[in-house]
């Protein structure tokens, strides 16, 4: 291959070059003309308000101003919920051992995960499960911690502009037996 | 107060010079490199840049939506071509095109290298729709062009990704676009461990494909 310019001396960069995630739902807002809310957002918080949660552990990663208030130390909550976009990076198996570990703290998990992250192993295939993926992700979440688990899903084919950064999309309410 | 569920709802403020520069930033940052080199007698790269540069082949090389200024001191005869206006206000010798095909009209077989690194313009299609983009590039490059082509395997969409295996997608996808005139020389996809990050490479994409024009 040709022996490229060297006008100057090359420094490789290992660092990752993200850095917005944390604020990324405050810097959109900013791109628009109007004020506005997320429809999943406020469809988190009538979840709450109509359940009659009051004490709300949340584990997230980025900046989400929700309504209610929340508490700060887990054992006391009477609701999980989670928006913390990692939790979708892990493999499948941590990740539902990750929700039995919360229901054993408390036992209302209300957990959304990022479909575009699940599997990010590539490791973890079940051809068993449904063709349509939203489908299949309720299954093996049902399937593999062996309770009924309600879907506050929308259904929808994602083309990056969902906001599924700022809240994960597949969302799941989950009770211990 | 305005609720919504997809950015269409939205109307986007008028757009000024710094809010078209934050958001160009947010999307191109590999335009990181450039800012860090631009005020250095060092040009900062990625590992996977040095294997780019390892790899070009003698000729005109062509660089789109990767915000690829940053190799300006690396690569002779450098395109560097974007689809944001406002890449002329700090870099005034870039194409700007509106739509892809308009690369191939400017350029016709002319690329001897022709690069797109995880461009996010070219997320969020499936298989047909990347092949539609690529068929664009491909107007500019010439017989025996090399294709560096990089992206994230979690912003392709829709797949199963519960149900099929991640590897025989993407090989699955290297041989379509081979159908369009390309023959994959290398190709190389890392999954994440399972450690919370997204993958190994989330700059440059961590499915990355080495074709070559044979048509």
């Amino acid at each position: 291959m040709v022996e490229v310019l060297k006008k100057k001396n090359r420094v490789i960069e290992h660092k990752s070059l993200y850095k917005w995630h944390k604020t990324w739902d405050r810097l959109q807002k900013s791109f628009f003309l109007e004020k506005y809310e997320l429809y999943e957002k406020i469809k988190i918080e009538n979840f709450v308000r109509e359940h009659g949660f009051q004490k709300i552990f949340h584990i997230k990663d980025n900046y989400i101003n929700f309504s209610f208030d929340t508490v700060s130390d887990i054992n006391k909550a009477d609701l999980i919920l989670v928006t913390d976009q990692v939790f979708s990076r892990s493999t499948c198996s941590q990740i539902i051992q990750n929700i039995v570990d919360l229901l054993e703290k408390c036992p209302c998990v209300f957990v959304c995960l990022n479909r575009h992250y699940l599997n990010i192993t590539g490791t973890d295939t079940d051809e068993s499960l449904p063709d349509d993926y939203e489908q299949a992700i309720h299954t093996w979440l049902e399937k593999s911690l062996g309770v009924s688990i309600e879907n506050y899903s929308q259904k929808f084919i994602d083309d990056g502009k969902y906001f599924t950064w700022v809240l994960p999309d597949q969302k799941f309410y989950i009770r211990k037996k | 107060m305005k609720i919504i569920k997809h950015y269409s709802e939205l109307q986007k403020k008028k757009i000024d010079l710094k809010s078209s520069y934050i958001r160009y930033r947010t999307g191109k940052i590999k335009h990181e490199l450039w800012l860090k080199s631009r005020k250095s007698n060092e040009t900062y790269i990625t590992q996977y840049d040095e294997y780019i540069l390892e790899n070009l082949q003698a000729g005109n090389t062509g660089i789109f939506g990767s915000a690829g200024y940053f190799l300006e001191d690396c690569i002779d005869n450098l395109t560097v071509i974007e689809q944001e206006e406002i890449v002329k206000t700090f870099y005034p010798k870039a194409t700007i095109v509106k739509t892809r095909d308009q690369i191939g009209n400017l350029f016709p077989n002319h690329f001897d290298n022709f690069i797109v690194t995880n461009n996010r313009a070219d997320l969020w299609v499936d298989e047909r729709g990347l092949c539609k983009h690529i068929n664009e590039y491909k107007k500019a490059m010439k017989n025996g062009c090399l294709f560096f082509y990089s992206m994230r395997d979690t912003q392709f969409t829709p797949w199963n990704r519960l149900k099929f295996n991640h590897y025989e997608i993407f090989i699955a996808l290297a041989k379509k676009i081979e159908q369009l005139g390309f023959e994959c020389l290398e190709s190389q996809m890392d999954f994440a461990n399972g450690d919370g990050n997204e993958n190994p490479d989330t700059t440059n994409g961590n499915i990355k494909y080495l074709f070559k024009c044979t048509e």
